[in-house]
């Protein structure tokens, strides 16, 4: 129990010098900080990393000067914007895109499947099929549609009868 | 009747305004991102440019320095994409050259006094942990704890609900910690 509050400390050092610990936890932490010695010790360390006096705001460079701005407006008004295809807008179009594609796809197994097909095909048509032996005229296949008019499949194959 | 060129003179003054106010935070919040002068000089230019262009569409709903922010990440983050696609396209991720390089900004010189290196030197373990970070706890500690904003304005400038900057703080603290925790004997 106690190993489990010094582990739970140990990891709460820094949300707990900031303050953003729920109520509980930081009552708990500081009670458990003050009998930890190496507790203790380890968020004075941090208090002293953390500390807002180590910040050190960094000159602003000459050159970022109203003079240069305007310069850098006035080239770029001539020019057209350009849109870069990055990663992130391929990713977005992709993901965007994404759902709509399967949606249509779906839609379109859907009638594929639906449409009436191989209905008037014989017994001895699925007997063939399991041990073929003979061509196809010999089996008279080449009387059957397996393809339902128009599908799609025959459009796309081009297959005619 | 206001005349154009008066209109636009005002234009030109109201972004003068935005741009001499805002300029060191922004280059500021750039550096810390980039870890390079150069680079981050480059990238303050570039968010004014956008904001330049912007300016007449910004409604005012959020503090101007909050939508300046907004620009320097977005455009920050397309930065940082564009180079891991470019190095990735020129093998360059098998050296490691690069990030060692970029890092160096807020080391010292050597004809600082001890009290002041030891100083640069805690932020600069503090600042490398932190750049170890992933990107998003990354930007929102930098926003918090080196720009000072608060929580809702983290939010804004980062386009996220503040549930999300809650956790994403959580996390990058505890995160932090650990990164530090073998160097907090010297501090």
């Amino acid at each position: 129990m106690k190993d489990e509050k010094h582990k739970k400390s140990q990891k709460n050092l820094l949300l707990f010098l900031d303050g953003e610990l729920p109520k509980k936890e930081m009552q708990a932490t500081r009670e458990h900080i003050s009998r930890c010695s190496k507790c203790s010790r380890n968020l004075e360390s941090l208090s002293r990393a953390w500390s807002r006096d180590n910040i050190e705001q960094p000159a602003v460079p000459l050159s970022l000067s109203w003079a240069e701005m305007i310069q850098r407006i006035e080239e770029r008004k001539g020019k057209p914007r350009v849109f870069y295809l990055s990663w992130l807008s391929i990713r977005r179009l992709a993901t965007s895109a994404a759902f709509p594609f399967a949606l249509f796809l779906a839609i379109l197994s859907g009638v594929y499947v639906g449409t009436p097909s191989s209905t008037n095909v014989p017994e001895s048509l699925t007997a063939a099929h399991v041990q073929p032996s003979g061509t196809i005229e010999e089996f008279g296949l080449d009387q059957f549609n397996l393809l339902p008019a128009g599908s799609l499949v025959e459009t796309l194959v081009g297959f005619e009868q | 009747m206001v005349q154009p060129a008066a209109q636009q003179k005002a234009y030109w003054d109201a972004f003068r305004t935005v741009f001499e106010e805002n300029k060191a935070m922004v280059f500021s919040l750039c550096l810390r991102l980039l870890g390079n002068r150069q680079e981050a000089e480059d990238l303050t230019q570039e968010v004014f440019l956008n904001a330049y262009r912007s300016f007449p569409h910004f409604r005012k709903e959020s503090k101007t320095s909050t939508w300046l922010y907004s620009i320097a990440i977005n455009l920050w983050r397309n930065e940082l994409r564009r180079k891991k696609f470019k190095k990735w396209l020129s093998l360059d991720f098998l050296s490691e050259e690069q990030g060692e390089k970029t890092k160096k900004e807020f080391a010292g010189g050597e004809d600082e006094p001890v009290a002041v290196l030891e100083k640069k030197e805690i932020g600069r373990i503090v600042q490398k942990a932190i750049d170890s970070l992933p990107e998003r706890q990354r930007v929102a500690l930098i926003l918090q704890h080196y720009e000072g904003l608060v929580y809702e304005e983290i939010a804004k400038a980062m386009g996220i609900s503040l549930s999300s900057v809650e956790s994403l703080l959580f996390r990058a603290k505890q995160n932090l910690q650990k990164r530090l925790l073998p160097y907090l004997e010297y501090f």
